[in-house]
């Protein structure tokens, strides 16, 4: 199995989701967001900026992670990560988190698999991508949308990509799973990792 | 009014820090320029759940320092590798029902004055934000909250020897609910106007 190579924000919820059972395993290198400059990233099937990494930071980088796609890597841009600070040809809306929506009367985040056959998803089901909306993701260039989000004028934004680009591909999502599961709260995040992470490395 | 520092380490700088209450003043410094002389004539330093634990170990020294000189350190979050002493190891504490992650409130203290457990265990009816697990509290700690049915402490203030007083606080960060519409809202003043005071 090929495993995921991460950028290593240092952050409490990114350690615990990497370093303990039962997503460590996935894992292999880990970068430190400061030796970025520094790191050789050409050999990664696949880099992951997992949730909440400061984009700000990221964004000198932009041409680095750029260039690392074009020549064949996988970059996976999780949640809470302001992509668009650091990736070019896309853009990010965020929207306010209604946390309490599923106490509502006649409960419905409005979140869909928009491509429940593809690799990425096997397995999942509703359920385990609905837990909060930050955000949602458009391109200058055709993406693939894996998981979709219905706004308030009820139309479908996406907020699971997959896009070509040169010989490697960009996979974006404003979903937050690593931060939830790794701060011990909102199992569905565990859910979604339980079944993104290993379809991931499957398909790298 | 007691000044602050805050490392700041996100896209964005939170409502309450960019804008604090009741005249205090928070300077915001990113996390990786911190220098040592930051700390100088500040009372209390805000450490935020979202910062980089592995670069805060490379200033274990000086975050002791600053509590030896008598400063003031607020504590956020299911820390991961810690850096300051106390506390120890985070220990999650998994829900086995909702009622698991209730808090009650201990001690009387300045920073929970007028604080009910009830706006700490649920926002608009959602449990969990203010802690989800513990760390240990030191003998000589004080307790300002706890977990209803297992007993275990939540917040709490430790006077360090030096002088300096920590603030634990193991869920989401403070001034996150310096907007609330309860009596959760003035938990974050309350803090600030107890470290500037001291």
């Amino acid at each position: 199995m090929t495993k995921i190579a991460a950028i290593d924000a240092g952050l409490a919820y990114q350690t615990r989701t990497m370093e303990e059972p039962p997503f460590a395993g996935f894992f292999g290198q880990r970068i430190g967001l400061r030796d970025l400059p520094r790191a050789d990233l050409h050999d990664l099937p696949c880099l992951m900026i997992p949730c909440r990494t400061n984009g700000a930071r990221l964004s000198s980088h932009k041409d680095q992670l750029s260039e690392y796609i074009a020549t064949g890597g996988t970059l996976v841009v999780m949640g809470e990560t302001h992509p668009n600070l650091f990736i070019d040809g896309l853009d990010f809306a965020p929207e306010p988190t209604n946390f309490w929506w599923w106490l509502q009367e006649g409960a419905d985040l409005g979140v869909r698999i928009s491509a429940p056959d593809h690799p990425l998803m096997d397995g999942m089901g509703q359920a385990d991508v609905t837990w909060h909306i930050h955000g949602t993701l458009t391109f200058e260039e055709p993406a693939e949308t894996l998981v979709t989000w219905n706004d308030t004028d009820g139309k479908a934004q996406p907020i699971l990509s997959v896009q070509r680009r040169g010989r490697g591909c960009l996979i974006v999502t404003t979903l937050d799973p690593i931060y939830h599961h790794g701060s011990g709260f909102m199992p569905a995040t565990t859910a979604f990792l339980q079944r993104f992470l290993p379809a991931l490395c499957t398909n790298l | 009014m007691g000044r602050f520092l805050y490392l700041l380490n996100t896209v964005g700088t939170p409502k309450f820090i960019a804008d604090p209450p009741r005249g205090h003043t928070i300077t915001v410094v990113d996390q990786y320029e911190f220098e040592r002389s930051d700390l100088d004539g500040v009372d209390g330093l805000l450490l935020s759940q979202h910062l980089d634990e592995t670069h805060l170990g490379e200033l274990r020294v000086t975050l002791a320092a600053f509590l030896d000189d008598g400063g003031t350190v607020s504590l956020n979050g299911p820390i991961s590798k810690p850096f300051l002493d106390p506390p120890g190891a985070y220990h999650g504490l998994p829900t086995q029902a909702a009622r698991d992650w209730l808090i009650e409130m201990d001690t009387l203290h300045p920073i929970t004055r007028g604080v009910r457990a009830e706006d700490l265990s649920m926002r608009m009816g959602v449990i969990g934000f203010w802690a989800r697990g513990y760390f240990e509290a030191p003998s000589n700690a004080v307790v300002l909250t706890r977990f209803a049915v297992s007993g275990k402490p939540a917040d709490w203030v430790w006077r360090s020897p030096g002088g300096g007083a920590l603030l634990v606080h193991p869920g989401n960060d403070i001034w996150g609910y310096a907007g609330d519409d309860t009596t959760a809202r003035p938990f974050f003043a309350q803090f600030l106007d107890w470290a500037g005071a001291r």
